[in-house]
């Protein structure tokens, strides 16, 4: 196995981790509120190492570009989304969380 | 079997269990809003089922039809459902009753549960003995479709399939999308549309992203030619930058006078009849294109489809006729 197959290979399971840790939350806090920021935050870091870790395998620096626009448009998409969601929720009267 | 395969294997597995089971989830959920979100993720499994079956034309379509645009209809659809009071709103009185109505969780139900079930396991049965006895290694229509169509001007075989060799399907579904046009206008006046509901957020978001989205309907009617892509995708695409817009308060096409609106919506399909219909007074058969001008025809053809269908799907978002049309101002939103 070559060396950038390994840095590929690494890329895809630290991202596959931040996916689970986020979906783990999800499932896990207690409001929708800390869902969303966990969720979010797990699945933009996991997004942006499994693309990185695709970008070793291109074949060409357009496609490194292609992944790179994919992150940007899903960084915006879901950050907007989730905003989105948590103020529905708060017109709504979901109250925060609290121990 | 390699790593990589193993891989895929595993990956179909995954796929295989989760389609009936969020299918079955979305079908049997007593709430609504839940039922709604099984459907979508369902149309995104279903779109990287067609990806592992190397249809990438067909999952477009799943994922922005199927799963983003169906999904969108639907969650306005509950959201007026959960508005309208019933009997009592002026716009929704003359609805028959199923239509304004929940649906009753365990009264009077019209079919039973029983002779649905037969129904479905005699259709189940049925499509199981057809494949089961479908010829193995069937070559299918592919060679053929391979031979036919053109090497330069119109390599993506799908769409050579489905504008060239079979254009009367696509007609047929635009003039489908047509018909729901119709059908919903028919019903009644448009929802007045939530005002301040969105934010700077929401606003900002569709400005930065409604360029790159008209940008990708484009490329996707250009490279529908020789890539995956088409005037349905393209045409989706525009419908759902129309969606945001509309939930964004600003809608898309408010300052349309009703002619202007009805134009766009009938271009598309008059254009292709038209074309179909020329081609037969030049003694070709209808839909069949020259060689020659073939991709110009069909480029014209999907990018009038494209608009209508845009405008179609932005109509349908909107539930109902343009407001403009009764009091006869042209301030009405859609």
């Amino acid at each position: 196995m070559e060396a950038i197959d390994l840095v590929t290979g690494v890329g895809l399971v630290l991202g596959a981790f931040f996916f689970c840790a986020g979906t783990i939350a999800l499932l896990r806090f207690p409001d929708i509120y800390t869902r969303l920021h966990a969720l979010t935050k797990g699945d933009n870091v996991g997004l942006a190492l499994v693309l990185l870790a695709l970008s070793f395998q291109a074949g060409s620096w357009s496609e490194v570009c292609a992944l790179l626009l994919i992150w940007l448009l899903v960084m915006v998409a879901s950050s907007t989304t989730s905003f989105l969601i948590a103020q529905a929720a708060q017109r709504k009267g979901v109250k925060p969380w609290t121990r | 079997m390699d790593a990589l395969g193993l891989v895929n294997a595993a990956f179909d597995l995954v796929v295989i269990v989760l389609l009936p089971a969020v299918a079955l989830g979305a079908v049997m959920s007593a709430d609504l809003f839940k039922a709604i979100i099984l459907f979508i993720t369902l149309g995104l499994l279903l779109a990287l089922t067609w990806v592992r079956l190397a249809a990438p034309d067909v999952a477009l379509a799943e994922a922005a039809i199927g799963s983003g645009l169906m999904g969108a209809l639907l969650l306005s659809a509950r959201e007026r459902l959960a508005r309208t009071r019933p009997g009592r709103d002026r716009r929704t009185s003359h609805y028959p009753r199923w239509m304004t109505h929940p649906p009753p969780r365990r009264s009077h139900r019209a079919v039973s549960p029983w002779a649905a079930s037969g129904l479905v396991l005699i259709a189940v049965a049925g499509l199981t003995a057809a494949v089961v006895t479908l010829p193995h290694e069937a070559a299918g229509l592919a060679p053929e479709v391979a031979r036919q169509t053109p090497q330069r001007d119109l390599a993506n075989q799908v769409t050579f399939v489905l504008l060239d060799a079979r254009g009367y399907d696509t007609l047929l579904e635009i003039g489908v999308l047509l018909l729901a046009v119709a059908a919903v206008w028919s019903l009644g006046e448009a929802p007045e549309p939530p005002q301040n509901a969105a934010g700077p957020m929401l606003q900002g978001f569709v400005g930065t992203v409604g360029p790159i989205m008209v940008l990708v309907a484009g490329y996707l009617l250009w490279a529908g030619t020789d890539a995956p892509g088409g005037a349905f995708q393209a045409g989706v695409m525009l419908g759902a930058l129309g969606v945001l817009l509309s939930l964004a308060g600003r809608h898309p096409l408010a300052r349309l006078p009703g002619w202007a609106l009805r134009l766009a919506v009938v271009s598309g399909p008059m254009l292709f009849l038209a074309v179909g219909v020329t081609m037969i007074g030049l003694g070709r058969h209808f839909l069949e294109y020259p060689q020659a001008h073939a991709k110009a025809l069909i480029l014209l053809i999907e990018a009038t489809a494209m608009i209508s269908i845009g405008v179609i799907l932005v109509s349908l978002y909107a539930g109902g006729r343009p407001l403009s049309d009764e009091s006869g101002t042209r301030k009405g939103r859609l």
